[in-house]
């Protein structure tokens, strides 16, 4: 878990150094960015730390343990995030950068097909709440290739999802949702 | 001029055994689907099923999956390709049972052995399950025979899964390519339709280095779409459920089934890949062979 640490500060370290070579805006996108991946690996170091004391789940496994290694890690950690609150994560200015980050790689018109994509789909409606579970009813949209391109990266662990027109990340192992913000796309 | 030679003997033998071959019988018990099985059944080939959207639980993907197992009485196919969308709703030990292990039981005990990828209504820790086969995996490959598999997870796409891909099948001399995943590159589905982020993405890498078929879901039918490019596309995602007349004139269908549950199955003989798509009724609502391109590295010898 050291190693795990380790690596996201220098890559932030690295982060925060190329942008000194930036323009400004830029130079603020990339430290908002490092900063949002730091608090990534805080949930990712309190995640490692539960999961490590529960039994590891085999690549051939019962629906039995696979529901109670999901149900064991969701409790857990609902229960350590009990005071998680939306923008925890997702800080305003982490999602400003979110945003210039899509209008740099978006043109207009490639934007309002993919607002339409995400508005038009099934889960649109979905009510999404941090520290809770994504509805298992509910479709899990896909998230365009290309967007994935340009986001701050997530650990393996996590997902970005769309719901409407908030962006969640979700904990893949238990669809926990660890946090959301609302109005995402410009 | 010798590989078209090679093809031609392959077709002729294909039509010799299809001539010499009994391949339909009728089913013995009242309940059990008339069998018509047009493909040709020879042991040593790579047979497989394919099949979709399936995970419902519901009476219809029962008696799909009873005729699945009458035809495999007769045509012993020992793989099935899920091609996502294998349970739909909540996800507890009893709804692994509903709506996938009670529905193929006689395949499963058969060792019928499935391979399945993740569509937009499954949550990731399938990958775990015994009966999947996926090894822990999102997207993982397997081979059968002369037959290469991949299998892709389209709901989440990103560059280490097409880093992984594209670094695989630059080394992969198998001499069929196959690739299997929920969201279709290609559809003429009314309801969701061909997927352009994920066709920008896969179609120029599957070209590239020569996937010759490909086999998704998500759009609730049957539908063969012409070739593309070289790429031989199949929708097959009315394993659990069928969106009656959602097939739309987009002029991408070859043939398509938009009027019951079915599923396809497929044989691999030497260049042929020969299929044929089974209704509920046991009906064989499409068959056809696709003959294997050569590879570009193929091409150039």
């Amino acid at each position: 878990m050291k190693s795990v640490t380790k690596h996201y500060r220098i890559m932030a370290a690295l982060i925060v150094f190329a942008a000194g070579a930036l323009g400004q805006g830029e130079a603020d996108i990339s430290l908002t960015t490092a900063e949002f991946q730091g608090r990534v690996n805080t949930y990712m170091e309190k995640r490692a730390a539960i999961k490590a004391g529960l039994p590891s789940l085999s690549e051939s496994a019962t629906p039995e343990e696979i529901n109670r290694h999901k149900t064991s890690l969701l409790e857990a950690i609902q229960k350590d995030r009990v005071n998680a609150e939306e923008g925890d994560i997702l800080t305003p200015a982490a999602v400003n950068a979110i945003r210039h980050i899509i209008l740099k790689e978006y043109q207009e018109d490639e934007l309002t097909e993919l607002r339409k994509t995400i508005f038009e789909a099934e889960n649109s409606k979905v009510p999404a709440k941090v520290n809770t579970v994504y509805p298992p009813s509910e479709e899990r949209l896909e998230m365009p290739p290309r967007l994935l391109e340009v986001l701050p990266k997530l650990p393996d662990e996590l997902r970005y999802r769309f719901v409407g027109d908030a962006l969640l990340i979700v904990d893949k192992e238990n669809e926990l949702i660890l946090d959301l913000a609302r109005k995402v796309l410009p | 001029m010798t590989r078209n030679i090679y093809v031609l003997i392959t077709l002729l033998l294909l039509a010799a055994l299809s001539y010499a071959q009994p391949f339909s019988q009728s089913g013995k018990a009242p309940d059990e689907a008339k069998v018509t099985v047009t493909l040709p059944n020879i042991e040593s080939s790579v047979k497989f099923l394919a099949t979709g959207d399936t995970g419902r639980g519901t009476p219809v993907q029962f008696e799909l999956g009873r005729v699945m197992a009458d035809y495999q009485k007769i045509f012993p196919f020992d793989t099935a390709l899920l091609t996502g969308d294998n349970l739909y709703g909540p996800e507890t030990p009893s709804d692994y049972r509903a709506k996938f292990e009670e529905p193929y039981r006689e395949l499963l005990d058969r060792d019928v052995k499935f391979y399945a990828t993740l569509g937009n209504h499954d949550e990731t820790p399938q990958i775990h399950y015994e009966h999947f086969n996926m090894g822990g995996k999102e997207y993982y490959r397997f081979e059968k025979g002369d037959v290469a598999f991949y299998a892709l997870d389209t709901t989440y796409l990103k560059k280490d899964q097409i880093d992984w891909l594209e670094s695989e099948l630059a080394d992969d001399d198998s001499r069929w390519k196959m690739a299997f995943f929920h969201h279709p590159p290609f559809s003429s589905g009314g309801r969701h339709g061909s997927d352009d982020d994920i066709r920008d993405v896969l179609h120029p890498i599957f070209v590239k280095y020569g996937v010759d078929v490909v086999f998704t879901g998500h759009d609730h039918f049957y539908e063969r779409i012409k070739p593309q490019d070289g790429v031989q596309y199949f929708v097959t995602g009315a394993g659990g459920e069928v969106r009656r007349n959602d097939i739309k004139n987009r002029g991408l269908t070859a043939k398509g089934y938009d009027q019951d549950l079915s599923f396809m199955l497929v044989e691999v003989i030497g260049d042929a890949m020969i299929f044929q798509a089974v209704s509920r009724s046991g009906a064989t609502v499409d068959s056809g062979v696709v003959i294997r391109q050569p590879d570009k590295k193929e091409a150039k010898k």
